[in-house]
């Protein structure tokens, strides 16, 4: 977590200078400009299917290309003199105005090393490799209107800030300083941010760092997202892992996924077999969940709907409301008020009575409760059957009656310890439930 | 004087001037009869066939256009089998028909048919020219995933079958 800055930048610093750590030195360059005057706040979409793009947003009212071809290579030199007697015009062609939309189609027909064709019948077709040839566009524009862009296989690379932004890309490297609104599909790559106000983002297979992200709507697979600081987050997470300083709040559903963060204000979730690692957070509602783990170093309320193998993890907690609950575990290092399970074969695990008192409510079948009571002022009402309840005897008045099966149980601490306004009011009623006040 | 102006200036006598008598049934017979047009023996038909199956024997796939997936390379090709393999001995395995049916795995079809959305993507790519070790891990990578899935419905299958009997229990 404490490297994410460096994390942050590297990919971006990676974009830019990549090209200069090319082993081979350029044998062939040819380079193509054009310029277009347009209003700065033109809709502009750029369609950059392999090809490296660096884009520099400027306030004035023109767009200047320059299309870099570079060659390294060493064989087939008159293919590629061939290639570039075109280049200038079909860079030309590739850009175009019409009313107040600018479009502009990359020119990355990569040359072929081999023709397919009858002359010597050969049908198999072989590319130049990336670090043979390159094409790279530099492209400085208005970026006040919308801005559109399709690209794939290479990196792009945005210097400036965006205002309405779509992209859709995959296979390639892309990195932004500043995005106002934006809708980003991004698939099998990596991605870096430094702002985005508010938007939504579409990930596959690609790892994504941001420094801030303000409003987010993310459907995310298969893919990571590390983030200093996350406002709203509304996400559908399928085996994907999210990392973040702080998260002001995260709602939506989540698979086979992980969340991490140091600090977080709201947490409501749907999970299945996923795993939270939140070291403060003030309010949890876990709607349904499956087969998760929870670890809260501490939190306010948490507020569980419907759970199935869950195991719960609490350093600190003030109230915590578990609904229908099965085959669950919730562990409590301090228990700061109130507590309640509606529960099927679950285990609880209280570690210390922590507040001036509260309520704790326990009903369900099959039962293991574990309550540490020492320096904790409380009273119990027990109603079980086949049931049994463990207590400091030598502390406690009780009345014990049984009638069968069923066993009553009425206990508080003796006076003068015993304050009823102070007290934890424990109440367990059930069957097969074992319960020990230690 | 010009032939124009000459014309002009005899204008009328050629407007009333009549034929010879005779003088069309003479040009007809003047002019060549055309010639009738030769009928096509049986051997020339059979000789073209037999040329026209040659060519198309001995190089039948240089008319064509390559297959994309052909272009990939045979090591992919041969991976691409093993994965299709597996898929199939798994998909045997399972009901997917009767499991399309039922609400809780809506999800697994709805990213099958995604895997599936991606992977055309990549395909329709073969034949462009772009980086080719990042296209075939992307080929393999979709196996993989479907390979993952569909193992992960038979673990969901066991899960459920428990969770199914739990869920009676009335607290």
């Amino acid at each position: 977590m404490y490297k994410m800055k460096t994390l942050i930048y590297s990919l971006a610093l990676s974009l830019c200078f990549g090209p200069l750590l090319a082993k081979e030195a350029i044998k062939i360059e040819k380079t193509a400009h054009v310029k277009i005057d347009v209003a700065v706040d033109s809709d502009i979409e750029i369609d950059a299917s392999n090809t490296d793009v660096i884009i520099d947003v400027w306030d004035e009212p023109r767009i200047e290309v320059e299309a870099v071809f570079r060659f390294r290579g060493k064989e087939h030199e008159d293919k590629i003199q061939e290639f570039l007697k075109t280049f200038q015009q079909k860079v030309s062609d590739g850009v175009s105005k019409s009313g107040n939309s600018v479009y502009i189609n990359t020119y990355h027909c990569m040359p072929s090393k081999v023709k397919i064709g009858w002359e010597d019948f050969i049908i198999v077709n072989t590319t130049f490799s990336r670090e043979e040839v390159q094409f790279q566009y530099h492209i400085k524009m208005p970026a006040q209107g919308k801005l559109k862009i399709k690209h794939s296989y290479r990196d792009l690379r945005i210097n400036g800030d965006v205002n309405l932004f779509t992209l859709e890309q995959y296979s390639g490297r892309f990195a932004v300083n500043n995005i106002h609104k934006g809708e980003l599909t991004l698939r099998y790559g990596k991605a870096s941010i430094q702002n985005l106000d508010k938007g939504s983002i579409n990930l596959y297979e690609n790892d994504i760092q941001a420094k801030r992200i303000g409003k987010l709507i993310l459907n995310i697979k298969y893919s990571n997202l590390q983030a200093t600081e996350i406002g709203k987050l509304k996400i559908e997470c399928y085996e994907s892992e999210i990392e973040a300083l702080k998260i002001d709040r995260l709602e939506g559903n989540l698979k086979y996924s992980h969340v991490k963060t140091d600090r977080m204000q709201d947490l409501k979730v749907n999970t299945y077999e996923s795993r939270f690692a939140i070291r403060e957070v003030k309010t949890v509602t876990l709607s349904n969940s499956k087969y998760s783990r929870y670890e809260f170093e501490k939190a306010d309320i948490i507020t569980v709907g419907e759970s199935y193998e869950d195991k719960v993890n609490v350093g600190s907690v003030v109230d915590f409301n578990a609904g229908n609950s099965k085959y669950s575990q919730h562990n409590i290092g301090k228990l700061e008020k109130n507590y309640h399970l509606e529960g099927y074969e679950c285990d609880l695990n209280i570690a210390k009575l922590q507040g001036p008192g509260g309520e704790i409510s326990i009903n369900g079948k099959y039962l293991k409760v574990a309550i540490n009571t020492e320096a904790a002022i409380f009273d119990l009402t027990a109603s079980l059957q086949y049931g049994k309840v463990d207590f400091p005897t030598e502390a406690v008045d009780s009345k014990v009656m049984k009638n069968g099966n069923n066993t009553l149980i009425n206990l508080s601490q003796k006076s003068p310890i015993y304050k009823k306004e102070e007290a934890y009011h424990i109440l367990i009623n059930g069957y097969e439930v074992k319960a020990n006040l230690y | 004087m010009k032939l124009d102006d000459w014309m002009k200036e005899h204008r009328t006598e050629f407007d009333q001037a009549e034929a010879p008598e005779g003088i069309w049934t003479e040009l007809k017979k003047s002019i060549p009869e055309k010639s009738k047009a030769r009928n096509f023996r049986p051997w020339t038909i059979a000789a073209a066939f037999i040329l026209g199956a040659s060519i198309w024997w001995f190089y039948p796939e240089k008319q064509l256009p390559p297959e994309p997936e052909s272009l990939l390379p045979q090591s992919f090709l041969k991976q691409e089998e093993g994965y299709q393999a597996d898929l199939k001995m798994i998909e045997s395995h399972l009901d997917l028909d009767q499991l399309r049916q039922k609400p809780e795995y809506e999800w697994v079809f709805e990213e099958l048919a995604e895997l599936e959305k991606i992977n055309q993507r990549y395909r329709d790519d073969i034949d462009e020219l772009v980086p080719r070790e990042e296209l075939i891990t992307v080929l393999i990578d979709n196996y993989e995933k479907r390979l993952r899935l569909l193992q992960r419905i038979q673990m969901e299958l066991e899960r459920n079958q428990k969770h199914v009997q739990n869920e009676n229990i009335n607290l």
